[in-house]
């Protein structure tokens, strides 16, 4: 039977017409100890209608020398300095080597711990707790224990979130998928940092696609997305990666005479000496890592065709830094979060 | 006067100084020098914690093995 071409066409409208969008929340996370935010940090979270900023409250991790899992670096809360608009997520990253050492019977006392020092910290009320933890297979079991303790301690009116990496969404069967209400996809850090043929590490679309096929809208659990706004310098020696110094940009070494661009975003040391306060030797190398407004906007939309359909979604840019926001107008970060949609 | 001239005439300086009062000043804008490059440089992913860790040995091994940046940075779960 032939069908008309107008009916193809009118069914296509059809279809464009009616294919719901997404509610993007927008949101940032603040990863520094003391959170006292600057005019500039305060203006966007106005003019981008923000409503969450993911604030890292404490790392927890295994302590040598006393042989217990500890808070390190405690949030600094100003207040004064926070839109009374804009809710803070405390989150926790914790790290592998905490779970590999501590004995199965502490884990209920961390998890009391943690909550305790969130409360203690929060000083108003919440209602997410965002949990931050590579796991591994050997950390697996101990984590989403902890996270299901925690759950319990803080009760059903507070939301649990967990960070997920690609390879955990794909593959959820192998990897585990914890017992949190929502999982934040940290669409970065996806390439090898420490190979010299690596272009970006941070963002390479060429290896996140490989990670995202027509099984990713399985994925168990709702996901919200967190996209890069940082940039850094992988600094070698001898071929070997040594450092990154971060917020180094191609701008800052092309006006450096010690330096010699090899390639777009790459220089060699001709003249030993300090760069952002380190000391560079003769033929060390230097490549630079960022990502420009036009790659977030192709994330995003790789990120909409793959990830589960959902009615609201948190997109969160990593992370609030006036120096950062310096790159990425009002406009730029607009249109990344529509094309999310 | 470049860099190193003045790294030079720093570490003369400190080297004849006697006062405690300088001395606690001078360790706590270390310690907070520290702070910053740690939290520069621990970002929530397990490569970045590595690299974190390496950076952490290069600063003890700088300072002296005397205290890690952990130990620096450890609180306790007191609320």
């Amino acid at each position: 039977m032939k069908v008309p071409l107008f009916a193809i066409v009118l069914l296509f409208l059809f279809t464009r017409c009616t294919a719901p969008e997404t509610q993007i929340s927008p949101a940032f996370y603040h990863w520094r100890t003391r959170l006292a935010l600057s005019q500039t940090e305060r203006n966007y979270l106005h003019e981008l209608n923000i409503k969450k900023l993911y604030a890292k409250f404490f790392d927890v991790d295994w302590s040598e020398s006393s042989q217990q899992a500890l808070p390190q670096a405690l949030i600094e809360l100003v207040p004064e300095t926070l839109p009374d608009s804009v809710a803070l997520i405390p989150t926790i990253f914790i790290t592998n080597r905490t779970f590999l050492n501590l004995p199965a019977s502490e884990i209920l006392q961390l998890a009391a711990s943690i909550c305790d020092k969130i409360k203690a910290l929060a000083k108003a009320p919440f209602d997410e707790v965002q949990l931050d933890c590579d796991w591994s297979e050997k950390t697996r079991a101990p984590y989403f224990q902890l996270i299901e303790t925690m759950r319990q301690n803080l009760g059903p009116d507070v939301r649990l979130s967990a960070t997920i990496r690609l390879h955990q969404v794909k593959y959820p069967k192998q990897t585990g998928v914890p017992p949190v209400d929502r999982g934040m996809l940290m669409f970065y850090n996806m390439g090898d940092v420490e190979a010299g043929e690596e272009h970006n590490s941070i963002l390479n679309l060429e290896i996140a696609q490989q990670y995202l096929d027509k099984n990713t809208a399985q994925y168990p659990i709702p996901l919200d997305v967190a996209l890069p706004l940082f940039s850094w310098g992988v600094l070698f020696r001898e071929g070997k990666m040594i450092r990154l110094i971060n917020n180094l940009t191609a701008a800052d070494l092309a006006r450096d005479e010690r330096l010699r661009a090899t390639g777009s975003n790459r220089f060699e040391v001709v003249r030993s000496g300090y760069v952002d306060g380190y000391y560079l030797y003769t033929e060390d190398e230097i490549r630079i890592e960022a990502v420009q407004t036009e790659n977030l906007m192709a994330a995003a939309e790789l990120l909409k065709r793959y990830l589960p359909k959902t009615a609201q979604r948190n997109l969160a840019f990593y992370h609030l830094d006036s120096v950062l926001l310096e790159r990425f107008s009002l406009q730029s970060i607009n249109s990344i979060i529509k094309e999310m949609k | 006067m470049n860099i190193e001239t003045i790294k030079l005439e720093i570490i003369g300086w400190l080297i004849k100084l006697e006062d405690q009062a300088i001395l606690q000043k001078l360790i706590e804008l270390k310690q907070a020098t520290e702070l910053s490059n740690y939290e520069g440089n621990l970002k929530p992913m397990s490569k970045e914690e590595m690299l974190a860790r390496a950076e952490t040995s290069n600063r003890d091994i700088e300072a002296g093995g005397v205290y890690t940046i952990e130990e620096v940075m450890e609180e306790n779960w007191d609320v």
